[in-house]
């Protein structure tokens, strides 16, 4: 029987990471007997963020607190943290570079850099939380659409009495231009709701009979808002009446989409001509 | 050949298309709105009640219930119209939703 030996390759990578330590520790009993003694500064723990000022969490993080979202906080890079420092001092001092450690020296000076981005100084002007503040007042004051709140906020109507049995409504032409309605239609959809006759000055006044309050007024001008001016599908309030073969369409600039609506149709005229017909049946 | 049953056509939607004749009807919502006569005196409109149901009956339920005055108008456009005195929108709908003549979305209450 013939024997045939196989030379086949170590397998030297499960080997390598004991060695490694057995070296770190061989090393640092060195290093300390030398007289170069390059220490890094020592990460004090520190409480949770109150004695800075801070968020309960410290460091303004989330609610994971140690940054265990990002995977890259405290918590994670305790055992690392330590043989890392101790590598560099190591590689520092000894400059006997071995081939197989530089791309390992590399991954982690990047992952060193990018923990050192996210330190805060120790005694910072400016604190998270004003920082924060301060940056959405003069967000809101500014380019109010960019918050996120879509609040359309819209001017309330001015009531007033013009006369007995006349009300007048002094901000139609506001409304309607902020809405980017005519007012027209507007004023079709008023009547229609309160069954009376009105008009439109040129002053863009609108005139309506009959004596009405500002709280008969705000929920019919909301349900004209919900029909005809926001967009069913995106609730943004930037859209457009357009005809089309008959037919009335909401288009909206925000989602570019068509959604059809019915005309304004006014109720029965009542009683006056029931009255006259039985006049004239009597007669 | 209709003698030779594996050859006969079958349709699926048989029994369906009675239910579906129904549903494509158009839906008319059952109007409610209210007019000012003179000063604080006020007349609710019902429209578009079906012909279905007998009108004289119904106006005279819902005078005693309401103690209100109500008669049947004869409009162009819109048919048979029940008006009644006063501000009675609610009261109708509740009405109308007890006795099981429409539900809540085909009631359109317009106005004030």
């Amino acid at each position: 029987m013939s024997e045939f030996e196989l030379d086949l390759p170590k397998k030297k990578k499960r080997k390598k990471k004991p060695v490694k330590k057995e070296q770190k520790k061989s090393e640092t009993n060195e290093e300390e007997e030398n007289e170069f003694k390059f220490e890094l500064p020592k990460k004090k723990k520190k409480g949770r963020g109150r004695g800075r000022g801070r968020g309960k969490r410290g460091r303004g993080r989330g609610k994971r607190g140690r940054g265990r979202g990002r995977g890259r906080g405290r918590g994670r890079g305790r055992g690392r943290g330590k043989t890392k420092g101790k590598e560099k001092a190591k590689d520092l001092n000894s400059e006997n570079l071995n081939q197989t450690e530089e791309p390992e020296i590399e991954y982690k000076v990047l992952k060193s850099e990018f923990e050192q981005g996210l330190k805060i100084e120790e005694n910072p002007d400016y604190e998270y939380q004003e920082l924060l503040t301060r940056f959405y007042k003069t967000l809101k004051e500014r380019n109010p659409e960019l918050t996120g709140e879509n609040k359309f906020i819209m001017k309330h109507p001015k009531v007033i009495k013009g006369g007995s049995k006349k009300t007048v409504i002094a901000n139609a032409q506001e409304l309607c231009h902020a809405m980017r309605r005519r007012p027209d239609h507007v004023l079709s959809y008023f009547l229609a709701e309160l069954m009376t006759t009105g008009s439109i000055d040129s002053d863009g006044v609108m005139i309506i009979k009959g004596v009405y309050r500002e709280k008969h007024i705000v929920p019919i001008l909301k349900r004209y808002i919900q029909t005809y001016v926001a967009c069913q599908v995106c609730n943004s309030v930037m859209t457009s009446l357009i005809k089309d073969n008959r037919l009335f369409f909401v288009k909206c600039e925000h989602c570019d989409s068509k959604t059809t609506v019915q005309g304004i149709k006014s109720g029965a005229a009542t009683n006056l001509l029931r009255r006259k017909q039985k006049f004239q049946n009597k007669k | 050949m209709t003698e030779i049953k594996n050859l006969e056509t079958y349709d699926p939607f048989e029994d369906v298309e009675e239910e579906t004749k129904t549903k494509t009807s158009v839906f008319k919502p059952i109007h409610l709105r209210v007019k000012t006569r003179r000063g604080k005196k006020k007349i609710t409109t019902i429209e578009n009640l079906s012909s279905e149901f007998d009108l004289k009956m119904l106006i005279k339920v819902m005078r005693k219930k309401f103690c209100c005055s109500g008669s049947i108008v004869n409009d162009e456009r819109l048919g048979e119209v029940i008006q009644l005195s006063g501000d009675q929108r609610e009261a109708v709908a509740e009405f109308l939703i007890e006795e099981e003549i429409t539900t809540k979305k085909g009631i359109k209450i317009h106005g004030n």
